[in-house]
This record gives structure tokens, C-alpha cells and sequence, in this order.
């Protein structure tokens, strides 16, 4: 019944009666109407339809409809004039100047609130982008050397960028014996008394004679040294400690972003020797720094010696009851004690050797950094300035360096996350669409 | 209704933050936006909340709104996105409470309607049955079509300003309403209240497009 018009007609007989259409789309609808008693029927129920939608009675609109609107309008404005252009008409969408940080922040929230996917989405990116920038940079070590790029201070080493520290040695060479010459541990008794006078009058570090007249001190100390050849200084570092009985305990020699050489190492040397090595030492180039520690073990000395030579006449004691046990049960039981005693000895006994050990042995941890590294302690003023200038800078160009390189780095998951992300979003926009919203 | 200046003044003075200026800028719309609401979400509860929670929403924004549109299209904008998002969130916490419920309560304003409308006495039992029936059918259409429907049949909207309002192009419009309206009539074939209708005893709801037209002289087509 339906010929191929009709099909067509009907498919604007809705917009033909809401007068929607083209004079030209309407006046050929009207001409096949006139013609088509279906169509025209299709065209009349249509009519209907609509009129029916338009007569829909509906409840009077409430009296207090209008008044109670009022009043929350009302409380709105007021909420409004208080808290700035948080809520209110006061807000101002688009035009960023209008109201200060107060209108872009209520923007920007209508705006999230209008797009919440979008919103996330993007608060999630940026988050995840600073996580693994901030990792990234973490691992590569971020400052560093853009020399290259603005031509200045080319470090030694071109290969050299950013895997920069390359550790070279981690010894722990223990060369003196264990140290403690008391011997067998009890005998430290009566107290041999350690007499070091510290570090000499010929020290740097303005901490006068430290003199242990008598005393149990451990000593150690900081010391900094900046020379030209760090190298050798180490090797003499080295060999200064081992002349006196010492030894090197841990050594670190690295290679730094600009290709010079750093050293740091830890000395024990014994506490005699220590300012005659101090003296050795602080020849190795100029001094920048140098603090000494002293630790009082004095009187834990005594504790623990104390508490061993009662733990001992406790076991003579239990030893010769021993000789006297008459039952089996009664041995066993004074065998438990003994072994019990004697396991607190041997604790105690160790407490006090390495006590002995680090009053005999100082300490003397030793950095070593080259003549280049960091602004002299002598240049000036203008001088500092073009430093931290030309530092900045070199971060700068370090960091962008960094950045090409993460970027390169990410390019392919951020591609599949973008495309990911575009298609998600893509689906929200057209379900969005057909819902009509 | 107010005209564009006054309109534009009075959005102006509410900017600045005259509460007064909106009660009166937004009243002559207040019956149309609840009965939009009322037949929109089908009971005088929801109805109230949701005009209510509009107009709130109209004032809120109304620093957005540029006057590039006029202010009724913009504010039935914020209207239909208001009830289509009440709708959405009505769907997702269960399901709509008895949706033809309130129009069976409406027997009177049925009858009412009937009386001041142009048709034959006799026909006015049958017509209030297939209006019954089409209130009902439209209560059941998917909330876009409902409301673009609404748009047009109850706001009397040129289709520009539903493709405004709905934020689609008029393509969508158009076949979002031509698709309602044979969904109804679909509803109604299948009752066979379109055959009893009488179509032809009808008078024509719409003067223009129909006034010349000739009905041609024929009986009932299935």
C-alpha cells in the first residue's frame, strides 16, 4: 500500500504539522495529502496526538510555589554576599578576569562539576605525570651537568652525563688485627687508663686539648679536605693510617657529573697515634672543615666490668656447689644456672672488647674533594653570583635535558593511555548526546 | 511575557545581586516550568522539587548566561537538563513510582480540558479515553523523547529552541519528536483506540498546515 511517497511523506508528516518544514517539503507533503487518504489519516492521528499532549491538564502551580522560591533565592544571595562568589549569579563562567581567584575557582569547580569525567581524568593525569617525572628524575639524578648546552665549563669526561657516580671501590680492608690488646677480655680491669692527649695543640678544630687523663673516651673525627690530587691524597691518607697500626676500614672513590674524583673513607687509628695522623692528614691540601667527638664510656666501663667480676664469683660459687650435689636433679639444675651465667659473661665480656676497641682505635672519618668542585672559599661577591647563575642555568639545561629525555621515554604509554583515555571519553560524549542531555 | 530589554535589565540587576529582580524575571515562567516538571516526572511532589531545584539552578548560573539566546531558551535549557538529570538519577535509585498513577486522578481536568477544547459532544467520552491513553503512552516514552515532545506540544517551542534546549541539532529534534509521536500511535493502534478515535471527526488541533488542505474522499484505511 505504501508507495515509495508515502514512506517519505511520513517521515515528515510530524514536522509538517508543527509547520516545520521547507515551503518547498511542505507543499509537496500537502499535494500527496490531497491525493493519499492513509498518509492524510497517518497526518490526522498525528494531530491528534499532539492536541492531546496539548490539552494535558496539570495541577494549578502550588500558591507557595512563587514565595518559597523567594525565600530560598533569599538565603542564597545572602549565603552569596558571605562567601564571596562561591555560589550566587555573582560567578562569572567564562571570563576569567571578571572576579579574581574567587570567580576562576568557582569556574573552574562548575566547570568540573559540569565535566566530572573530564575533571578526574585530567587530575589523574597530571598526577601520574608528576609521580613518574619525580621517580624518573630520582633515578637519573636530576641535577645535572647542562654544561654542553651553553658551552661552559665542558666536564672532563663527554661520555659522562647523567649515570654519573660511578662507585669505584668499596673495600674494608681490616688490616691491624682485631685490635683489642688487653687480650683475653676481663683483664682490662683496674683500668689501664687510656691516656690520649687529643688530637695536639696544633688543631684545627679550636676544641683545645681534649685529654682523657685516666678516662675511657672514645674519639672521632670529621674531617674535610679539598686538594688537587685526590688520588694521591688517598693513597697517603692511606698509607699515614696503616704506618701507626691502623687501618682503612671502608673506602668510597667516585667519579662525579663533571668528571672529577671524590674520596671518602673511614680511618681507625689507634688513639695514640691519632693527632700525629690528624697532623699527616690535614697536610693533604687546604682544610674546609673538621669536627672531633668525644664519648665518655667511663663509667659503662665500670658498669660491665663490674657486672662480669659478679657474674664470675657467682660461677665459682655454683661450681663448687656442684662438687657437693648429691642428686641428679640437683646437678641439672645447677648446670642450667652455670650455662645461664656463663652466656651473660660471654655478652658482657664482647660489650667491653668493642668498648676497648674504640677507646684504643679512633675514628676518623676522611672526605676528600677535588680542587674544583664547589665556589673557593675565597671568590667573591660578583663571583658567587655568576656562580649561582651559571649553576642555575646548567640545572636548567639539565633539566630540560631530562625532561626530553623522559618525555621520550613515555611517549608510547602515553600515547596508548591517551588513546585510551580519548576513546572513554568519546563514549561518555556520545551516550551523553543520545540521552539528550 | 517580558521583552528582551527588560529581560536583559532585569538578568543585569540580579548579577548584582538583586534577589527581587529574579522572582520577578523568572515568574512568568514558574506555571509553565511546573507543569513541564509535573508532566515530565508524573506527581506534584517531584514536580515541586524539581521547578524549585531549577529555578535554583537558573539563578545559580545566570552569571553564565551570555544573551546570546534568549533568556527562555536558555532557561528551559537548565530546565531540561534539570529534569533529564532527575530522571537519570530516579532510574538509577529504582524505579518510577506508578507513572500513569496521577494521571488517573486527573478525570476532572480531563473533562475541563474537554469543555473549552473545539470538539462535537459526542465524541468526548472516546476523546477522553485516547487522551487518557496517549498521557499515559507519553509517561512511558524515554525521558529525551518525553521531554522533546513536551518541548513542542506543551511549550509550544519552535524546534530551533529545542535543539537549544536540549543542547542537539535539529535533525535530533526533529526525529526525537516525529519518533514520540509514532511510538504513541503505536501505543494506541495496539489498543485499537486510533480506529475508534474517529480521526476524522477531529477537528484540526493546528490551523495552519491543514487549513487548505482537502481531506480526500475516502473511507477508513487499515
Amino acid at each position: 500500500m505504501a508507495r515509495p511517497p508515502c514512506i517519505k511523506v511520513r517521515e515528515m508528516l510530524s514536522a509538517y504539522i508543527d509547520g516545520e518544514l521547507s515551503p518547498q517539503a511542505r507543499f509537496s507533503v500537502r499535494a500527496h495529502l490531497e491525493t493519499c487518504p492513509s498518509c492524510f489519516e497517518k497526518m490526522e492521528a498525528l494531530r491528534v496526538i499532539s492536541a492531546s499532549v496539548r490539552g494535558w491538564p496539570g495541577p494549578e502551580l502550588p500558591a507557595d510555589f512563587h514565595s518559597a522560591l523567594t525565600h530560598k533565592i533569599a538565603a542564597e544571595a545572602s549565603t552569596a554576599r558571605a562567601g564571596a562568589a562561591r555560589v550566587g549569579p555573582l560567578r562569572r563562567g567564562p571570563s576569567w578576569s571578571a572576579g579574581g581567584l574567587g570567580d576562576l575557582w568557582g569556574s573552574l569547580g562548575s566547570r568540573l562539576r559540569r565535566f566530572p569525567l573530564r575533571g578526574a581524568a585530567v587530575v589523574a593525569g597530571l598526577l601520574i605525570f608528576v609521580l613518574w617525572a619525580g621517580s624518573f628524575a630520582f633515578f637519573m639524578g636530576l641535577p645535572v651537568p647542562g654544561a654542553e648546552l651553553l658551552g661552559l665549563k665542558r666536564s672532563s669526561e663527554p661520555g659522562a652525563l647523567s649515570d654519573t657516580t660511578s662507585q669505584i671501590g668499596f673495600d674494608t680492608n681490616r688490616l691491624g688485627g682485631s685490635a683489642s690488646p688487653g687480650g683475653d677480655g676481663v683483664t682490662s680491669e683496674g683500668a689501664p687508663g687510656k691516656d690520649t692527649s687529643f688530637i695536639g695543640a696544633g688543631g684545627a678544630t679550636g676544641l683545645g686539648s681534649l685529654s682523657t687523663t685516666g678516662r675511657q673516651v672514645i674519639l672521632s673525627v670529621n674531617l674535610t679536605v679539598q686538594c688537587e690530587q685526590v688520588g694521591q691524597a688517598r693513597d697517603k691518607a692511606v698509607s699515614a693510617a696503616e704506618a701507626t697500626g691502623g687501618f682503612v676500614e671502608s673506602l668510597n672513590y667516585w667519579t662525579d657529573s663533571e668528571g672529577l674524583v671524590s674520596a671518602s673513607m673511614a680511618l681507625r687509628v689507634p688513639a695514640a697515634s691519632l693527632s700525629n695522623v690528624l697532623d699527616q692528614l690535614r697536610q693533604l691540601g687546604t682544610v674546609l672543615g673538621e669536627q672531633a667527638s668525644r664519648a665518655d664510656v667511663t663509667a659503662q666501663h665500670i658498669d660491665l666490668t663490674a657486672r662480669i667480676n659478679n657474674l664470675r664469683l657467682q660461677e665459682q660459687s655454683l661450681l663448687s656447689l656442684l662438687g657437693k650435689a648429691q642428686s641428679l636433679g640437683d646437678i641439672f639444675a645447677i648446670q642450667s644456672e652455670l650455662a645461664r651465667i656463663r652466656t651473660d659473661i660471654e655478652s658482657y665480656e664482647s660489650q667491653l672488647r668493642y668498648l676497648d676497641e674504640q677507646v684504643d682505635l679512633s675514628s676518623i672519618y676522611l672526605s676528600l674533594q677535588p680542587a674544583g668542585a664547589g665556589p673557593g672559599p675565597t671568590s667573591g661577591f660578583w663571583e658567587r653570583i655568576v656562580d649561582a647563575f651559571l649553576r642555575s642555568l646548567r640545572w636548567m639545561g639539565g633539566f630540560a635535558e631530562q625532561l626530553a629525555i623522559f618525555l621520550a621515554a613515555v611517549l608510547a604509554p602515553l600515547a596508548v593511555i591517551g588513546g585510551l583515555g580519548w576513546l572513554v571519553w568519546r563514549a561518555v560524549q556520545t551516550r551523553r548526546r543520545r540521552l539528550g542531555a | 511575557m517580558i521583552d528582551r530589554v527588560k529581560e536583559a535589565d532585569l538578568v543585569a540587576r540580579v548579577i548584582g545581586g538583586d534577589g527581587d529582580a529574579f522572582a520577578e524575571l523568572v515568574e512568568p515562567y514558574e506555571g509553565k516550568v511546573y507543569g513541564l516538571a509535573y508532566r515530565m516526572c508524573g506527581n506534584r511532589e517531584d514536580a515541586y522539587d524539581l521547578a524549585q531545584e531549577a529555578f535554583l539552578k537558573v539563578y545559580r548560573a545566570l552569571g553564565r548566561f551570555k544573551g546570546d539566546s534568549s533568556f527562555s531558551t536558555w532557561l528551559y535549557r537548565v530546565v531540561a537538563n534539570t529534569c533529564l538529570d532527575q530522571l537519570r538519577r530516579a532510574k538509577r535509585s529504582g524505579p518510577a513510582t506508578s507513572l500513569d498513577g496521577p494521571i488517573e486522578t486527573e478525570k476532572g481536568g480531563v473533562k475541563r480540558e474537554l469543555a473549552d477544547a473545539t470538539f462535537e459532544p459526542e465524541s468526548l467520552t472516546l476523546r477522553s479515553e485516547v487522551a487518557t491513553e496517549i498521557r499515559t503512552a507519553v509517561a512511558l516514552l524515554p525521558p529525551a523523547h518525553r521531554l522533546a515532545i513536551l518541548l513542542r506540544d506543551y511549550q509550544d517551542l519552535p524546534y530551533e529552541e529545542i535543539a537549544q534546549a536540549m543542547g542537539c541539532g535539529l535533525g535530533t529534534v526533529k526525529s526525537r519528536i516525529s519518533r514520540a509521536r509514532a511510538l504513541l500511535r503505536d501505543r494506541l493502534v495496539r489498543r485499537e483506540l486510533l480506529s475508534q478515535a474517529g480521526v476524522y471527526s477531529v477537528g484540526p488541533a493546528r490551523a495552519e498546515p491543514s487549513a487548505s488542505v482537502a481531506r480526500p474522499a475516502r473511507g477508513v484505511d487499515a
